[in-house]
């Protein structure tokens, strides 16, 4: 062990165990389910619980397009005319749209929220679908905020 | 950024479905933690303060979200690993204190103990919190970990294990991934899969010993 300190020594230590401790974590979400639905252990409360806890900490932040609730983007009298006309569009200009809100959400202060959500998205793995309703979303959260957007 | 902001600007980088998937692997994680610790019937096992493995999940996920464990990924790395830390730290924190509290009652003369529940499957080797469970069936002693993973890289002659645990033995005291990673001059992810041979090495070679 060299002339490793005690201090060093028992800090490698600790860092054995955790790979003795990770080791026990299912390699992916599916095989975790596969091994609780083995063992008939139901995990829809404790992920319900955990999804509001997880919802009501975003909602700190009230840029984060995570917290505009479907519904109240769905119930503006012109959401599916709205949408309708988002989906005519092509895929570039969808993604190039939802980038330009994002920046200029990002740009009014206090939205690095909203840049994280959208830097953290693929855009181009998403659905043409997805990215209407992305983008129906943004456009709904950059009129609250009065932000000016291109016209459609 | 302030140290109290930082979980939760973290946190907002996490999607709600690649939420839901780290909640089934850290209660996939909490399930295996308990089958080693405990045994018995999971669903009912609990430790000696009655905590059910689900009450461990989730206050690890209360506590992490909530900010009392204030989770830093440039400190702390990954977060699943380190709800998995916290559920352990969690574990051992409960044996502990009703360790403490016998010991406390035998100092006094008493001859009555904390009534550990039912479902709490005494196996001193497994629960005791100085001991690394290496595998389902065998444990060693906390301080004997870095002497035994180097007996078994030694006997294994398998040079990527060894250059691994010189990273562990330098004086450096470095353990992010990006920097072992950097030491040895390889990804992370390929870090990720040595680390993963060596847990391999160390069972294999522990279990040998023990037959």
């Amino acid at each position: 062990m060299g002339n490793k300190s005690g201090e060093n020594t028992q800090k490698a230590i600790s860092e054995l165990e955790k790979l003795f401790i990770n080791d026990l974590i299912p390699d992916t979400a599916e095989e975790a389910r596969e091994l609780l639905a083995q063992a008939n252990i139901d995990t829809t409360d404790i992920k319900q619980r955990g999804r509001e806890i997880f919802r009501s900490i975003l909602a700190e932040f009230d840029d984060d397009w995570r917290n505009i609730p479907d519904e109240e983007v769905k119930q503006e009298p012109t959401h599916i005319l709205k949408l309708k006309l988002l989906e005519s569009l092509s895929r570039e200009e969808l993604i190039s749209r939802i980038e330009s809100i994002f920046e200029q959400l990002a740009a009014i202060g206090g939205a690095k929220a909203v840049a994280g959500g959208v830097a953290n998205r693929n855009l181009i793995n998403e659905s043409k679908e997805d990215l209407a309703s992305l983008l129906r979303q943004l456009e709904y959260l950059a009129d609250k905020k009065d932000i000016g957007r291109e016209e459609e | 950024m302030t140290e109290a902001s930082k979980p939760h600007q973290a946190l907002q980088e996490i999607t709600p479905e690649q939420w839901d998937d780290i909640i089934d692997q850290l209660m996939g994680f909490t399930f295996n933690f308990f089958t080693k610790r405990l045994g018995g019937d999971i669903s009912k096992a609990q430790t000696p303060d009655g905590n059910t493995f689900e009450d461990l999940a989730q206050e690890t996920v209360l506590r992490v979200l909530a900010g009392s464990r204030k989770w830093n990924p440039e400190k702390d790395g990954d977060l699943l690993p380190y709800m998995a830390g916290q559920i352990k730290s969690l574990f051992d924190h409960d044996l502990k204190s009703w360790n403490a509290r016998n010991i406390e009652s035998v100092k006094d003369g008493e001859q009555i103990e904390d009534e550990a529940p039912v479902a709490f499957v005494a196996r001193p080797e497994y629960t005791n919190p100085e001991t690394v469970l290496i595998d389902r069936e065998d444990t060693i002693e906390k301080d004997r970990l870095l002497e035994v993973a180097l007996e078994a890289v030694q006997e294994s002659s398998n040079e990527e294990l060894w250059a691994l645990m010189e990273v562990y033995l330098d004086d450096s005291g470095e353990y992010k991934p990006r920097h072992m990673a950097k030491r040895l001059g390889i990804p992370t992810t390929e870090l990720h899969n040595i680390q993963k041979r060596l847990v391999r090495c160390v069972q294999k070679y522990v279990k040998e010993k023990k037959s």
